[in-house]
């Protein structure tokens, strides 16, 4: 059975989904529970651009393939590409 | 300087005297942790071209391992993230009324305890190992009078520095409310 390539895609943007969730948490923590102002702002601009730049990073990682190649289930699974 | 209008029961001229967070070594350790899980795909990667696998030859190998690795990172970036907002939110405040414990256990559990300063019966500082002794951390176990848990301030900066701190406003609130420690203290046992 054969799927193109971009069907990985699928679970990525769960985990996407997922960590997108975690640091939101932690933005809402910090925002919520900080008790100091200028240091809490100073937090959630790092939290801030960490993640924008890593999802930058990674975009450009991902974009710079090519997603159109069909993989059989076989191949991935039983390959012996790696022995 | 700290808004302490977040904080529950919150009292009209109640100043914060000290606010504390674990000492500066835990975001050092923080980070040679980041750094040190950082440097696993590199390793990996640098393992790999030693045995010859040229993941990044092949479409679809090429694309796996990318999307792992954005996984990590992505993992990576979450965790370090809760750790440092476990360090950050986990905080000690010592006003001139009370003291106030904030703990952070997780994501979705967050504790606050109080203790009204003049409950205190006993300040004790701890400063143990080499690492501490030489940059001045340690612990500060504040205990009461009555079968009340003691309050652990983990790994601050200058113990007893605080320990003097905490004792002096204490003998301060026991003059001016009277000493809520001996009335707390449970009848001795015949």
């Amino acid at each position: 059975m054969e799927f193109p390539m971009i069907y990985l895609l699928i679970p990525f943007g769960v985990v996407v989904l997922a960590t997108t969730l975690f640091v939101m948490f932690n933005f809402f923590h910090i925002a919520h529970f900080g008790l100091q102002g200028t240091k809490s702002s100073i937090v959630l601009l790092v939290y801030c651009f960490s993640f924008v730049g890593l999802l930058i990073f990674i975009t450009q990682i991902l974009g710079s393939l090519s997603w159109e190649t069909n993989v059989s289930l076989d191949w991935l699974f039983f390959s012996t590409y790696l022995l | 300087m700290i808004d302490l209008k977040h904080l529950p029961n919150h009292e009209r001229g109640e100043e914060a005297i000290l606010f504390l967070r674990r000492h500066w070594i835990t975001v050092l350790s923080l980070a040679f942790t980041g750094v040190a899980l950082l440097m696993v795909p590199i390793l990996a990667y640098i393992l790999m071209r030693t045995l010859g696998w040229d993941l990044m030859g092949n479409p679809v190998t090429g694309a796996i391992a990318s999307l792992l690795l954005s996984s990590y990172l992505l993992l990576v970036l979450v965790i370090l993230m809760t750790q440092y907002t476990d360090y950050y939110l986990d905080t000690w405040i010592v006003t001139n009324h009370r003291i106030i414990n904030i703990e952070l256990m997780g994501l979705f559990s967050r504790t606050i305890s109080e203790l009204r300063l003049n409950q205190v019966q006993d300040v004790t500082s701890e400063t143990i190992g080499i690492l501490p002794t030489f940059l001045t951390y340690g612990n500060v176990y504040i205990q009461t009078a009555g079968t009340r848990e003691r309050f652990n301030f983990k790994n601050v900066d200058n113990p007893e520095d605080v320990k003097r701190v905490i004792l002096d406003l204490s003998n301060q609130e026991k003059r001016r409310s009277g000493d809520a420690s001996l009335m707390m203290t449970p009848p001795p046992v015949a």
